[in-house]
């Protein structure tokens, strides 16, 4: 897609067929919106890139040996188009080349442990050298090789896997073939549960040796990186960890944390808001990162803010033309009622688009949508979630302890936050449901 | 797939026709997604009968067929097919012919241990692998279930759609003059519609006359209302066809239209303002044209008001002396007959029986007959059976009920579905049906007449058969719900003025309290 030819569809039925939620927008997509302003902090490039020691400003670089990063935000908040927009403004400087691995294309995201990332991730090294034709030198990863042939060529359970690539490794490794070998390890990972759980056990067991092996190779392709003059070290950026189920996350990150940490490079992970007050805290891991929804209005409530309400307007009115709406006031309905989070945004316009039985969109129709929308919550929510929403809106966003409830509830959308978490507000559909109501009436709201 | 818009939402409304009313609207935006979104979906269908269940299966598969999309279905409950998930994954992938759609039923057993556990490991495998939509058909607690105890899978949903809830939204409309809409059964009206719809689209707005475009924009109200889509209704007309009609400077028009506002004020207990309508804006606009057609259907209408509020007397002797003489000037025999009906309503209501039975039966129901108006003929019979109910021969009063319902479903007209269901429910009471098991029956009857009710925003329906609806909750032990529903009962009634049911409400009340003790 082009800005010279696209324009957004305005047929209901074509709005439908073209919202995907799960597609990531990247900064030359005509969609793509810039929200910095809107998200109302420093700007989420700028805060990542010193989080590796890189003033984008700038341009200084004072990186650490290694770094883990967490970026945690609520699944639909943009966390995959920044990271898009991050990794395409450091390809247009020299200072750190950045892989980007989305592990839900590549692997299972489900019960994901930290051998099925590692896995991933070494091909996405070698896959990221061989697209820019850089070289490595077979001695410089050596160690792989004798991984390979020690641990995996001779795992019983497995040989059948590898046995055509056995005869290939022969006495040197080179980075066509280890993309090859790579690629078909991951790709166990991905779709034999047979193999996947016999290839975890060769890792696990055989742990040190892997990351000697992974670290060599990160230097490898960092040394042929600055000899071609084309960055100083690698970025691993690896998205989709945020959208595995809690327990797994929270194996990956918390349990499995030194595991990660073997890993001599820099490294970016996203993860789910949950995980930030559950349990990340106590690891080794940088817990600081959160990308915050849009914000509408200041913490009183009282004023809005307008760089939030910009950038919803443009994110809808390329997803949806604007004169799809009988009236020009939708579009701020239901940016309002999707509180400053892009995709309930997108999902709201969904069900406006499911439930029009007209050509241009009417007001009631969008009445019913945000009506269905909050049903969705009425499933789940209970009495005391209630009650706690409403408490924190009735305290003005304060902050009410993280404890497991509250957790679920930022987990689920109930609660939404915003400037970094420095406040919360319930979801504004769920306003509508009775059970809010009769809990916000008890405190005078 | 049925690309012309046109096509396809006329099949969609043909299809949704004699589901009930509180499910059409879920199951045309299902159909829509069916057909339109892209890729992988997993939907999750609430539903408590396996029986409708089917029904919607079944035309489901008439929808997608009709599309050239190939349907599967998977019973879960067959343990020998299914044991696990692995079996369920391999018989997804073996589907040569590439379905769009697969129906899982009989799956409640599946939402814990290892095969939920296996569903939210193999969740994206699964997703990838497969290009159709998943539509898991469940009941009530196993959806509540689905969605407390299972946040994993239940995140993964793409839609949920409500075939249960007494809740739902329902269409109706308001008390009917004119002839036009009434000859169309729903799919026809449905795809009027469309074609209004289209018409009326920006696209090709300049193209129509502004005069044109005004009555356009009536009929689609019209349609609209006889849809149940009355707040869509009410803003085409506030917003499209007020102003056009102001600066076209037709008064007529005008008046027509505030007089479709006023019957959406009407039915939702909006009297005053109704009354302040009709007798401002509309009656003088007819009177000074010299339109006494108009001008007597706004009378009768005002009488209706009056007949609402308990002023018997003042509605009856409106009807008899100005509304009747001037159809009958005019000669205009279904109208004339209406205005019978209406004059037996309030005989009916003040226990002149016999009266009342003759006007339906000798006035009413041959000139319907007539006139092929099914509509008016059965809700002539329901109110017959009325009649009979209230002189005790509760067997030919349902048997009328019987007949009828069929003839309002078929016609999609829920105002009508609502008013037999709940009187069917009230004769089956006094039967003593639900000391003999047919208790389920009747409390199904009274919730989607109820929730007609709570869709309609009509104070008459909410109050008089939300009363019977607690009545009956509090025999199934739903106190807390039965004490909602005459919250809301008596907050209709108060609307009305109608204070012998307001003090009807608080006795049924205090007799459920006494009932369930303190505490």
């Amino acid at each position: 897609m082009t800005n010279l030819t696209y324009s957004p569809p305005s047929d209901p039925l074509e709005v439908l067929q073209k919202l995907n939620f799960d597609e990531a927008i990247g900064p030359m997509d005509p969609r793509f919106v810039d929200t910095d302003a809107a998200r109302g902090g420093v700007g989420t490039q700028r805060s990542l890139a010193r989080k590796f020691g890189l003033d984008l400003y700038q341009d200084k670089f004072f990186p650490n040996q290694k770094r883990h990063v967490l970026l945690f935000g609520p699944i639909g908040s943009g966390k995959s188009t920044e990271l898009l927009r991050f990794v395409h403004t450091l390809e247009q400087g020299k200072r750190l080349f950045p892989i980007l691995l989305n592990v839900r294309g590549e692997i299972d995201i489900n019960n994901l442990q930290y051998a099925d990332v590692l896995m991933a991730l070494a091909s996405a090294v070698v896959r990221g050298l061989t697209a820019r034709g850089l070289e490595i030198e077979p001695a410089r990863i050596e160690t792989m090789r004798l991984w390979f042939q020690e641990h995996v060529a001779t795992e019983d359970n497995i040989r059948e896997l590898t046995g055509e690539l056995r005869s290939e490794a022969g006495a040197e490794l080179t980075i066509p073939f280890l993309a090859k070998l790579l690629t078909r390890l991951t790709t166990t990972f991905k779709n034999s549960s047979v193999y996947k759980d016999s290839l975890r056990e060769v890792v696990k067991k055989t742990f040190t040796q892997f990351a000697n092996a992974f670290n060599e190779l990160v230097q490898a392709a960092e040394k042929a990186l600055q000899e071609r003059g084309t960055a100083e070290r690698l970025l691993l950026i690896v998205d989709g960890t945020d959208k595995t189920p809690l327990t797994d996350a929270e194996r990956l990150f918390v349990l499995e944390s030194e595991q990660l940490l073997a890993i001599e490079a820099l490294v970016l992970y996203t993860a789910p808001i949950t995980l930030k007050y559950g349990g990340t805290s106590v690891s080794k891991l940088d817990t600081d990162e959160v990308l915050p929804i849009i914000k509408l209005q200041e913490r009183e409530g009282e004023r809005r803010y307008e760089a939030g309400w910009a950038a919803m307007r443009e994110m809808l009115g390329k997803r949806i033309a604007p004169d799809s709406f009988t009236d020009p006031a939708s579009i701020d309905r239901l940016i309002e009622y999707s509180g400053g989070h892009p995709r309930e945004l997108l999902r709201l316009v969904r069900l406006a688009c499911e439930l029009t039985e007209s050509d241009p969109i009417q007001p009631p129709t969008l009445e019913k949508a945000i009506d269905k929308l909050a049903a969705d919550f009425r499933y789940w929510l209970q009495p005391e979630d209630y009650a706690l929403l409403a408490r924190v809106d009735a305290d003005n966003g304060a902050h009410i302890g993280n404890d497991e409830r509250v957790r679920q509830l930022l987990w689920r959308l109930a609660l939404l936050q915003y400037n970094d978490g420095s406040w919360r507000h319930s979801h504004p559909v769920v306003r509508r449901l009775e059970g809010y109501r009769q809990a916000a009436a008890k405190r005078g709201l | 797939m049925a690309r012309d818009p046109f096509h396809f939402d006329y099949q969609r409304h043909l299809a949704a026709r004699d589901l009930l009313p509180q499910h059409q609207e879920d199951f045309q935006r299902l159909v829509k997604l069916l057909s339109h979104a892209p890729g992988f979906q997993l939907f999750f269908a609430r539903v408590a009968d396996p029986g409708y269940r089917d029904v919607l299966i079944a035309k489901l598969g008439k929808l997608m067929a009709l599309q050239g999309r190939p349907v599967r279905l998977a019973d879960l409950g067959d343990e020998r097919r299914f044991p696990d998930f692995q079996a369920l994954e391999a018989w997804l992938e073996e589907d040569e012919q590439k379905s769009s759609l697969i129906h899982l039923i009989n799956g409640s057993a599946w939402l814990q241990g290892s095969r939920l556990h296996s569903l939210n490991l193999r969740r994206n495998a699964l997703a990838e692998k497969l290009e159709a939509a998943l539509l898991w058909w469940l009941s009530v607690p196993a959806i509540e279930h689905l969605a407390q105890q299972a946040p994993d899978a239940w995140s993964w949903r793409s839609g949920v759609f409500d075939f249960v809830d007494p809740g739902a939204q329902l269409p109706s409309r308001p008390e009917e003059w004119m002839p036009a809409p009434l000859s169309l059964n729903l799919p026809q009206r449905s795809q009027r519609l469309a074609v209004l719809n289209r018409q009326l689209a920006a696209e090709f707005a300049t193209e129509i006359p502004d005069e044109f475009r005004l009555n356009l924009l009536l009929e689609r109200a019209d349609l609209l209302e006889s849809l149940g889509l009355w707040a869509e209704a009410e803003q085409g007309l506030r917003q499209e066809a007020l102003p056009l009609a102001e600066r076209l400077g037709d008064v007529r028009s005008k008046a027509v239209t505030m007089g479709q506002i006023a019957d959406i004020l009407q039915a939702h207990g909006q009297l005053d303002e109704a009354l302040r309508i009709r007798q401002e804006e509309e009656l003088p606009v007819y009177e000074r044209l010299g339109d006494v057609r108009e001008k007597a259907v706004s009378m009768a209408k005002i009488a209706s008001m009056l007949r609402l509020r308990g002023q018997l007397d003042e509605a009856l002797s409106l009807l008899k002396e100005e509304v009747l003489p001037a159809f009958g000037q005019l000669g205009v025999l279904r109208e004339k007959t209406l205005t019978m009906g209406k004059i037996a309503d309030i005989l009916q209501a003040r226990g002149q029986l016999d009266e009342a039975l003759r006007i339906r039966q000798e006035e009413q129901l041959p000139v319907y007959e007539r006139l092929g108006d099914v509509r008016e003929k059965a809700v002539t019979m329901g109110n017959i059976a009325d009649i009979l109910q209230a002189r005790g021969q509760l067997d030919e009063a349902l048997a009328l009920h019987e007949e009828c319902l069929p003839i309002a479903q078929w016609l999609g007209d829920i105002e009508v579905i609502a008013f037999l269901k709940y009187s069917r429910a009230r004769i089956r009471l006094q039967r003593g049906d639900h000391q003999r098991g047919g208790l389920p029956e009747i409390y199904a009857d009274l919730a989607a007449a109820h929730a007609i009710g709570v869709k309609l925003r009509r104070p008459d329906y909410l109050g008089t058969i939300g009363l019977l609806l607690a009545q009956v909750m509090s025999m199934t032990g739903e106190v807390e719900e039965a004490l909602r529903i005459l919250d809301q009962a008596e907050a209709a009634f108060n609307q009305l003025g109608w204070t012998a049911d307001v003090a009807a409400v608080r006795e049924m009340r205090e007799a459920i309290s006494a009932q369930t003790g303190p505490g």
